[in-house]
């Protein structure tokens, strides 16, 4: 018997039985006896679905939309009695080719539907492709009941986040991770003890839609092998998550596994933020391949050049339209997808700048998909994370429209404090404001607008960074001309690793350095997977390509590196107990509460004296615990980017308590990170701090109950 | 697919054979209520299931859960490794008190 009295068979061509469908909502929609299919073109004069029986080359039937079945721009069909799990479905458009106009139509090739699911046929990472394939990735509907037993998403405060930047791929593809599926979504919830003992509480998943990985050109030049798309900032589909990320991808089940993997991490209290990529298509500019877009409604989809060719502020051939009303449209269904469908927690907008320019390219004040996007009824509490520049110049670091909901990746903060690390004079006045969650260009949005990085998938890692001074990206086959020149970075001597162990514990100290920094800096700390470990991609500052152990988290470093991960997780410990240190407003410089301090007040190697001159390389500061309602202890942090070792005076704390050192970033471990009962009170008012070092210093109530000689004499 | 059901006192065997697809599930789901009448405890057998679609791995889901639900204890028996580690990879064994014996699952049931 029916379900519903309005969903019946009233055509049928060639065996296949199909009414009119409704136009809405688009892409593949399951109903009790049937698929609804929907699709937009605006400029298409025709239009068929193609049916095909799973991974097989010809069609199962291709059947043409009857002139009654487009609604609008809209063709909409309804065909009954499909095995879902062995149908893959595709469209056929007919319409002018007239590149000039900006149409691209190309009866000979079928498409993907931009709305589609799950796309089949690159269902298993690395696996070789049959190239003869006509209709390579194919539209696939998807069943998507899956249970979430009252999960929802976390909604943690922005400002109490400190995310994990993560490869699904990278995390665990290496042999020594020990899991049942490397690579997977399903080995990352294998790993979750981990990413809870490092304390984060969000992970950032470089791009997880649906890519070919095989759609790179270049080989390596030594071994001649033909490099992948490893990075994935290639989308062919913006609602299809990565088969090949999945163990059960050859099942066809990646959306399972991925929300198993998002309910895990939910209950273990870590948010899921996703690096989107919306800049681009994977269709390439006018000698790439029609996948889907170009095929549909090129004009609506990509900006073009009068001539009709592709706008290219992404650096990767097309530019996506993003403010015509229909891609708008495509976007925001596909933000509220992932967030209602797959409680995904937040999206990292990967050169979102391109999100901000009109149909001709140009930077809007007020662009209406950021508009949109901020306003949003389902998106209205998910992170915004902008990259705020693109491939064209547009730079937005400080000015991304935001409408008060929006994060930027802070490049300034990153490039501050590489150069501040690595010993450059005349940063120490920079400094101040990056630690102080850079209110020079979030004066009115707050600490939490700056996420704030030192590394990112994009560049050196961090223990690179100090030990290379060039990048070294000769395996990507491009002649060592990709990747950024301006790295920021500094080898101490010598190019590469070193066997020289004062060397090896200078780099481990910057290292421990930069992440210090990093906890104790308001705004929203990103960690770069692996940095916690020492991870090192032998100077190659764009792995995109590398697919191999060189970009792969080695495990076997959580022994090696075991000080390193210890100290990681130390600090992110020490943020969430001081939540002065995260609190999403701006330092004021000036006592508010009665206090007697001001909320932070900056010092030198005499009290009350920094040193902000241009050839200075350190600064000391103090942070008022005072000034927060929980009335939190003081921290007292001395940063010597200085060669050479430092005195510090130390302001004095209460009578009451006693200054503690808890980091110390030249001492080996365990005593780079104290807890406060192993740590001894401070002797006197002074501490020496090692050239390249960093200490931090807590007040701790003392254990005398009144003031001992030393105390007064600190008074 | 193949369905089997025997009744050894108050236990009841459901065996599942083959391949459980879409079109095998659909059929599970309408004699779902039949193939095991009235019983108390319910084995699942999949030691002869040679393939579990997605459609099919919900279809056990909302089998198990029509067996709770009408007070009946329940247990899938024999799944071979392949299929306990899709199972696991989408999220589904946690809903399923699995086991490997028909002892363990007299044991478990009683």
């Amino acid at each position: 018997m029916d379900v519903r009295i309005d969903c019946y068979p009233t055509h049928e061509y060639a065996g296949y039985k199909f009414c009119r469908g409704r136009s809405l909502p688009f892409g593949a929609t399951i109903l009790p006896d049937g698929v609804n299919f929907s699709i937009y073109s605006s400029s298409a004069t025709s239009c068929s679905i193609v049916l095909f029986r799973r991974a097989e080359a010809e069609p199962l039937v291709e059947i043409p939309f009857p002139d009654e079945f487009r609604i609008g721009n809209v063709y909409c069909m309804t065909i009954f009695d499909l095995d879902l799990e062995e149908i893959e479905y595709g469209y056929r458009f007919d319409g002018p080719w007239d590149p000039a106009a900006g149409h691209r139509f190309d009866r000979s090739k079928i498409v993907c539907d931009p709305y589609a699911r799950a796309i089949s046929g690159r269902d298993q990472w690395g696996q070789p492709p049959d190239w003869s394939i006509s209709y390579p990735y194919r539209s696939r509907a998807v069943l998507n009941d899956f249970d979430w037993e009252g999960d929802s998403p976390l909604e943690h405060a922005f400002d109490d986040l400190v995310i994990y930047e993560m490869h699904v791929r990278g995390f665990t593809a290496h042999p020594s991770s020990g899991v049942s599926a490397p690579g997977t979504f399903a080995a990352i919830r294998e790993k979750i003890p981990y990413l809870k003992e490092l304390g984060v509480n969000c992970v950032e998943l470089l791009p997880i839609f649906e890519f070919d990985e095989w759609d790179n050109t270049h080989r390596n030049p030594e071994t001649g092998a033909t490099l992948l798309n490893y990075w994935g900032y290639s989308t062919l589909g913006f609602f299809a998550p990565k088969a090949g990320y999945a163990a059960a991808g050859t099942s066809g089940m990646q959306l399972e596994e991925l929300k198993a993997l998002i309910k895990a991490l939910h209950a273990e209290g870590i948010e899921v933020i996703l690096d989107v990529v919306f800049n681009h298509t994977a269709e390439g500019d006018h000698r790439g391949p029609t996948i889907s877009f170009r095929g549909i409604d090129n004009r609506a989809f990509y900006l073009l050049s009068p001539e009709g060719y592709y706008h290219n502020f992404s650096g990767c051939g097309n530019s996506v339209n993003c403010n015509h009303p229909v891609v708008r449209d495509l976007i925001i269904d596909c933000l509220r997808y992932w967030v209602s469908e797959c409680h995904i927690d937040g999206f990292r907008f990967d050169l979102a700048s391109v999100l901000s320019r009109d149909q001709n390219g140009v930077p809007l004040a007020n662009p209406p998909l950021l508009e949109s996007i901020s306003h949003d009824s389902v998106l209205s509490k998910c992170k915004l994370i902008a990259e705020a520049w693109d491939a064209a110049g547009l730079y937005q670091v400080g000015s991304f429209p935001n409408y008060g909901r929006w994060a930027e990746w802070n490049g300034k903060y990153r490039d501050c404090i590489r150069r501040f690390l690595r010993g450059d004079a005349g940063q120490v006045r920079h400094v101040a404001q990056c630690i102080s969650g850079s209110p020079e260009l979030y004066s009115r949005r707050g600490p939490a607008a700056s996420v704030n990085f030192i590394t990112s998938h994009d560049g050196f890692t961090l223990m690179d960074l100090f030990s290379y001074n060039e990048k070294h990206n000769e395996a990507n086959g491009e002649n060592n001309l990709d990747g950024s020149n301006d790295n920021y970075s500094c080898n101490f001597g010598q190019e590469g690793p070193a066997s020289d162990p004062q060397l090896q514990a200078l780099r481990l100290r910057m290292v421990k350095n930069a992440l210090c920094i990093l906890m104790l800096s308001r705004g929203v700390p990103m960690i770069l997977m692996g940095d916690e470990l020492g991870r090192t991609q032998s100077g190659n500052n764009n792995a995109y390509c590398q697919d191999n152990p060189l970009s792969w988290m080695d495990w076997s470093c959580l022994e090696t590196h075991y000080e390193l991960f210890r100290f990681t997780a130390a600090m992110i410990k020490f943020r969430a107990a001081h939540r002065v240190l995260r609190a999403n407003f701006h330092y004021r410089g000036c006592d508010w509460t009665g206090s007697g301090k001001p909320d932070i007040g900056f010092h030198g190697v005499k009290m009350f004296a920094p040193d902000f001159s241009e050839t200075s390389r350190s600064l000391a500061f103090l942070i008022c615990g005072a000034h927060m309602p929980t009335r939190e202890p003081d921290i007292y942090v001395a940063m010597n980017m200085h060669w050479d070792t430092l005195a510090f005076e130390v302001p004095p704390c209460a009578p009451c308590e006693r200054w503690k050192v808890i980091v110390n970033t030249s001492m080996p471990s365990p005593e780079d990170f104290l807890e406060p009962q192993h740590a001894a009170p401070l002797q006197g008012n002074q501490i020496i701090v090692g050239g390249r070092s960093i200490m931090v210093l807590v007040a701790c109530e003392s254990e005398f109950k009144s003031g001992s000689s030393e105390h007064v004499s600190k008074n | 697919m193949n369905v089997q059901s025997t009744k050894r006192k108050d236990v009841v065997v459901v065996s599942l054979k083959g391949r459980i697809d879409t079109t095998a599930a659909a059929r599970l789901r309408k004699e779902a209520a039949s193939i095991v009448g009235v019983a108390e405890r319910i084995v699942v057998d999949l030691s002869e299931v040679s393939y579990l679609s997605s459609a099919g791995m919900r279809l056990l889901l909302l089998l198990y859960r029509y067996f709770l639900a009408n007070s009946a204890r329940c247990v899938l028996m024999g799944i071979s490794d392949e299929l306990v580690r899709l199972m696991s990879h989408t999220g589904f064994l946690g809903f399923f008190k699995v086991v490997n014996t028909k002892e363990e699952a007299l044991q478990l049931l009683s």
